[in-house]
């Protein structure tokens, strides 16, 4: 049995940058709606619209035929790329509006009318929280590929979204020298070690899942045992589970410098999440009578 | 699908096919295929361990779903389904994404990124065939964008039958109208029990198997 190659590390940026992207944003408008930080949300929504901007060249990137990729918009009736291309078209324009009118060059707009803000923070996060999850839907309609199409696929890139997303802000509120203090931090801290816990119960179940038909147990071997099980156990659980929720529940104390590793560590986790998922995902065997017989051009 | 329409389809009976890649060749010499892509393939399959082990050959094409998950999809509406059931792609709007590679559950639908010639070692330009082949290739279909089987169309519209079916020096294939019940294919596939691949995915394919034994 082997595994897909089309769609490889170009396709894995573009699911966890748009993932990054959609989460940043509504770490962005949480962080305003609630009135935790006016400094963190201006970084969030700074951060959504070119995260999802890069991740959308990465994936024209990929196409054979980029000078028709206005096209992708042509069938949203059943197919998820057209309707995904969708959503994160009017997530960027959002997001797009949200910063000229808030950040620059006419802060005054935004900054003067609280219900118009509300409207942007939650029809933004509306498409943010599309744009995150929409990508796991994307694999999943790949019927063939069992190890895409499952239910769990879309909770766990949602979640590794956010989560990365979070991760994206702190980081950039550190390094940025926004004058963000720790003690602002701490509550995004929380919320992210929560959602990695949540992380690690999906990614259990999803694994679980894979046992009921034989592609999807081949994925799980490639995976847990296989040619992609170092990119698995050093990037998504090592760098992308443990040294973030360690270190972000405290166990070394807190400062910049164990923030910075534990966000560092996280993100490129995200990544790996998408390519370990990317690289395992192995076609069903074609089956006539008693007999299988395994795709190898796919 | 009306019924005064046509719909072609096409059985393969596992009996007659001993696997001789005629239908691979000919496929290859209608179409043009570049290295490494072939439209019409046979796989060789095998179970059971000595002495009660078994073989057996499957040919393969795009099974012109009824149903298509390729057309499901395909985000450009690239992929078509004309009137008589064949399932095309038009390059002009094809974006070469890749997502119907990953949706067809046989396997049939490829994607090209350049011409790669035969014979690496050989000097020069390309000789005279692959010149012809890579002309006609970018003629119909071209590279970045998915190409697939179309039971050749263009024959077929004229009346004749796809390359790989002529080709058949067993006469396995047997090529026809699914939509008339009186057809050769439609009595056969009574008669001998004929069975679709992986009817799982629900794409009611107008290929069809007749069991080899």
């Amino acid at each position: 049995m082997k595994a897909q190659t089309k769609w490889s590390w170009l396709i894995a940026a573009y699911l966890f940058l748009a993932g990054v992207g959609g989460g940043a944003f509504v770490t962005g408008a949480v962080s305003d709606f609630a009135g935790w930080s006016e400094e963190l949300s201006r970084i969030g929504i700074l951060l959504g619209f070119p995260c999802v901007l890069v991740g959308t060249v990465f994936l024209i990137f990929d196409l054979g035929n980029p000078k028709n990729f206005w096209r992708a918009y042509a069938r949203p009736g059943t197919s998820w790329i057209a309707r995904g291309t969708i959503i994160i078209t009017i997530f960027m324009v959002v997001n797009f509006l949200y910063i000229v009118l808030w950040i620059w060059p006419f802060p005054e707009v935004i900054g003067a009318s609280i219900p118009l803000k509300n409207f942007f923070n939650i029809f933004g996060s509306i498409f943010a929280f599309g744009t995150m999850i929409y990508t796991g839907i994307l694999l999943g309609a790949s019927r063939p590929i069992a190890f895409w199409s499952t239910a769990m696929l879309p909770l766990l890139f949602l979640v590794s979204a956010m989560s990365t997303g979070i991760m994206a802000v702190m980081l950039t509120s550190i390094i940025s020298g926004s004058g963000v203090e720790l003690s602002q931090l701490a509550i995004w801290e929380k919320i992210d070690a929560q959602l990695i816990v949540i992380e690690i119960f999906i990614l259990l179940f999803y694994l679980q899942g894979t046992h009921r038909v034989p592609e999807s147990r081949a994925s799980a071997r490639f995976v847990l045992k296989g040619s992609v099980a170092p990119l698995f156990w050093i990037g998504v659980v090592l760098l992308g589970i443990l040294i973030p929720l360690l270190l972000e529940i405290g166990i070394f104390g807190h400062s910049n410098t164990i923030l910075i590793v534990a966000t560092t560590s996280g993100i490129i986790g995200g990544f790996c999440l998408r390519q370990v998922v990317l690289s395992g995902g192995i076609h069903a065997p074609l089956k006539s009578g008693r007999f299988e017989y395994y795709l190898t051009n796919v | 699908m009306r019924g005064d329409m046509k719909k072609y389809g096409l059985v393969i009976d596992l009996k007659r096919c001993y696997g001789c890649y005629s239908c691979t060749a000919a496929c290859k010499a209608s179409n043009n295929t570049p290295k490494g892509i072939d439209f019409a393939k046979c796989i060789s399959g095998e179970i059971g361990t000595y002495p009660s082990a078994q073989r057996q050959m499957l040919p393969t094409l795009c099974m012109q779903c009824e149903d298509p998950e390729c057309l499901k999809v395909c985000p450009t509406g690239a992929t078509q389904q004309n009137e008589v059931g064949i399932v095309t792609v038009d390059k002009n709007i094809c974006m070469g994404c890749g997502y119907c590679m990953m949706a067809c559950p046989y396997g049939q639908r490829h994607v090209v990124s350049d011409w790669e010639t035969y014979f690496p070692d050989a000097e020069g330009e390309l000789d005279e065939y692959q010149s012809y082949a890579k002309e006609k290739w970018e003629g119909k279909n071209g590279y970045g964008i998915a190409a697939k089987c179309d039971f050749c169309y263009d024959s077929v519209m004229e009346g004749d039958q796809p390359a790989c079916v002529k080709s058949c020096p067993a006469k396995a294939r047997i090529f026809g109208d699914l939509n008339d019940p009186e057809s050769e294919i439609s009595v056969l596939l009574r008669r001998e029990r004929g069975y679709q691949l992986n009817p799982e995915f629900g794409t009611n394919p107008s290929v069809y198997y007749l069991p080899a034994r």
